[in-house]
C-alpha cells in the first residue's frame, strides 16, 4: 500500500495498550475517543496524556464506551477528569454507550459474579461519580447509541449498527422482570450488546468499522442492518475494520472479511498484547489470511518461529508482562490510519503488519 | 408429543439443542477430552496430573470452537472458566485478572493490595512467582491473576425490594439519556 501524499481527511490512533482498546479519531479539528484502557504498564496512560498535550486537543466531540469491560473503560474516568474537566467546565460533548443501564451492570456483576473488579471499579468510578453528577447539571449529552443512531463528525458521519434496540431493552426488562432466576435472563452479556460503529465519509465511499468486542451473534445482526442501512451507498464494503474482541474466535464471523471488505485493500487493525495467550486466536488469523486482509497489530510477535501462521499457539506460555521488553520477542507500537482526501486508508507503522504463512 | 414421521417412515430427528447450558459444555470438554480425562483419572490429584499449558489451551480452541458452531450467548471467558476448572479443580472456577497495588517489597515476597467488589484482599506473592519485571517498587500498579469459585448462576433471584430499588435507579438514570434528543422532538 504506497502511502498517498494527499492531505488526510481523518486519521484513527490505535493506542497500544495491553489487551485492551484505547482508540483516538481524528477530523477536522474534531476529535473523539471510542473505549479507553489506560494501564500504567503498558504506558499507554502517560502517552495517551503526552498525544493530547503535542496535538493540542481541548475538547472532545464524542466519547464512546462500546461495552462496559475493564478493558475497554479502565482510566476513561481518570483520562476525563485529568484532560477534559476542569474550573472551566466540561470539555466532551456528548457521551455514547449501548444504553444498559449502570446500576444493572454494577448489581449484576455484584451478585452473580461475586463483584469482578473488573468492572465494578471502572463502572462505578465513571457512571456514579462522574457521569451521573455531570448529566444532572446537563454539561453534556448522553447517548443510547443503538442502530439508528447517527452522528456528524468533521467531514465524517458515525452510524451505530449494533446493538439492536429491542436487544438491550429485553435484556433490561428481563432482568427487572423478576419472575425468573437472572441467570436464565442473562443470556447476552456485555460483548452481545457492545456498540457496533461504522465512521463514514460524506462523499467518498469510505467506511471505516468500530465493533468494540461484538460477538459472532452481533456481527450476524449489525451487518444484517448494515445491509439495509446502507442500500442506497456507492460501496458498502468497509475500508478498514478493528477486528472484533482482540482476535478472539467469539467475536469472529467470516463473512465479514468476505463479502464486506476488499481483499488486500482493507486494512484490519488488531489491538492485542502479549499477555493475553488466547489473542489472537489462530483461526481468526487464518480466515484474514484466507480473505487478504492486511492486519496491523498494537502489538506482534518478533519472530516467525514462535508458532504457527508466525502467531504464538494458544496455551504457548508468553512473556505475560502488559508492556513487551526486550528480547520478549514481541513489538508494539501505536498503529495510526489514516484516511486520505483520495479515499484510501492507509496503515502505520509497516512493522505492525503481520506477515503470515500459511500452516 | 409424537414427532411427525418422514418421508421414508422414519420418526423425525430430534432438533438440536441451541443453547446449551454450562453442564451440557461440561459433557462436551468430557467427550472431546477422553485422553485428558484418563490422565486426570489416574493422576493422585488434578495438580500432579500431567497436562501442560498447551494442553488447556487445545482444550479451549475445541471448547471455543464448538461455542462458536452452536452460537450461543456463553462468554468466551465462562468456556475459559469451564475447561480450566476442568482440569485444575475439578470444579468450574473463574480465572480473574485484577489490577493491584504493591503494598510492601521483601527480600523474597511482596505484598499485593487489590479490590473485590467492595472489598480489599492482600496476596503475599513469592518473588519468584512474580511475573515479568522483578524490579517492583512500592507504589507500583501490578497485575495479579487468582481464581474463584463461580456463582450458580442460573439460580439467583433478587427479591421484590431490591428490584424494585433497582427500577428507581434504572428509571433515575433512564432520565438523564437522550435528553437533548427529546427536547429537540
Amino acid at each position: 500500500m504506497a502511502e498517498s501524499a494527499e492531505q488526510p481527511l481523518a486519521s484513527l490512533e490505535f493506542l497500544y495498550c495491553g489487551h485492551g482498546d484505547t482508540i483516538l479519531v481524528g477530523s477536522d479539528a474534531c476529535w473523539g475517543l471510542v473505549d479507553c484502557h489506560l494501564t500504567k504498564s503498558s504506558g499507554a496512560h502517560a502517552r495517551i496524556r503526552d498525544w493530547i498535550e503535542e496535538r493540542g486537543i481541548r475538547r472532545l466531540d464524542f466519547v464512546c464506551l462500546t461495552h462496559p469491560d475493564r478493558d475497554h473503560c479502565f482510566g476513561m474516568r481518570k483520562l476525563l477528569e485529568e484532560c477534559f474537566c476542569d474550573n472551566d467546565g466540561v470539555r466532551f460533548s456528548e457521551f455514547w454507550d449501548a444504553g444498559i443501564p449502570s446500576p444493572l451492570m454494577l448489581t449484576l456483576d455484584m451478585k452473580l459474579h461475586r463483584g469482578r473488579p473488573t468492572i465494578t471499579r471502572g463502572i462505578r468510578g465513571l457512571y456514579e461519580e462522574l457521569l451521573v453528577p455531570l448529566a444532572r447539571q446537563d454539561r453534556f449529552a448522553w447517548r443510547s447509541c443503538q442502530q439508528g443512531f447517527e452522528a456528524y463528525f468533521g467531514q465524517f458521519r458515525l452510524r451505530a449498527i449494533g446493538p439492536k434496540r429491542n436487544a438491550v431493552e429485553r435484556w433490561k426488562d428481563r432482568l427487572l422482570d423478576g419472575r425468573e432466576p437472572w441467570g436464565r435472563a442473562h443470556r447476552e452479556e456485555s460483548n452481545d450488546l457492545s456498540v457496533v460503529l461504522v465512521l463514514s465519509h460524506r462523499q467518498l465511499p469510505v467506511h471505516f468499522l468500530l465493533g468494540g468486542d461484538a460477538t459472532t451473534r452481533a456481527w450476524m445482526a449489525a451487518l444484517e442492518y448494515w445491509r439495509t442501512e446502507s442500500w442506497e451507498e456507492a460501496d458498502t464494503r468497509f475500508s478498514g475494520v478493528k477486528i472484533s474482541h482482540h482476535g478472539a474466535l467469539s467475536g469472529h464471523y467470516p463473512p465479514l472479511y468476505e463479502l464486506f471488505c476488499r481483499r488486500e485493500k482493507t486494512v484490519g487493525v488488531l489491538s492485542v498484547g502479549p499477555d493475553y495467550e488466547l489473542r489472537p486466536d489462530a483461526q481468526v488469523m487464518r480466515d484474514l489470511t484466507r480473505f487478504e486482509i492486511p492486519v496491523f497489530a498494537t502489538c506482534w510477535p518478533q519472530s516467525s518461529e514462535r508458532g504457527l501462521d508466525g502467531l504464538p499457539l494458544p496455551g504457548e506460555p508468553l512473556d505475560d508482562h502488559p508492556f513487551p521488553r526486550e528480547g520478549s520477542g514481541f513489538g508494539w507500537n501505536d498503529v495510526r490510519v489514516t484516511i486520505c482526501c483520495d479515499g484510501q486508508v492507509v496503515a502505520k507503522p509497516p512493522e505492525a503488519l503481520l506477515r503470515l504463512s500459511g500452516p | 408429543m409424537p414427532r411427525s414421521p418422514q418421508p421414508d417412515g422414519r420418526p423425525e430427528p430430534p432438533k438440536p439443542v441451541l443453547e446449551p447450558s454450562v453442564f451440557q459444555l461440561d459433557e462436551k470438554v468430557n467427550r472431546l477430552l477422553p485422553e485428558f480425562k484418563d490422565r486426570l483419572a489416574e493422576a493422585p490429584s488434578a495438580r500432579t496430573a500431567d497436562v501442560t499449558d498447551r494442553d488447556l489451551g487445545e482444550a479451549w480452541v475445541e471448547a471455543t470452537l464448538w461455542m462458536a458452531q452452536w452460537k450461543f450467548g456463553l462468554s468466551d471467558a465462562r468456556v475459559k472458566a469451564i475447561v480450566k476448572g476442568f482440569f485444575r479443580n475439578r470444579a468450574p472456577v473463574l480465572i480473574q485478572e485484577y489490577q493491584g497495588l504493591v503494598r510492601s517489597v521483601g527480600d523474597d515476597a511482596v505484598t499485593i493490595e487489590f479490590e473485590i467488589g467492595d472489598d480489599l484482599a492482600a496476596r503475599r506473592i513469592r518473588r519468584e512467582n512474580l511475573r515479568g519485571d522483578r524490579t517492583i517498587q512500592v507504589g507500583d500498579v501490578v497485575d495479579v491473576t487468582t481464581t474463584m469459585s463461580v456463582l450458580p448462576i442460573a439460580e439467583y433471584r433478587p427479591t421484590r425490594e431490591e428490584l424494585e430499588q433497582l427500577k428507581r435507579a434504572v428509571t433515575q438514570e433512564q432520565s438523564l439519556r437522550d435528553r437533548r434528543g427529546r427536547e429537540d422532538q
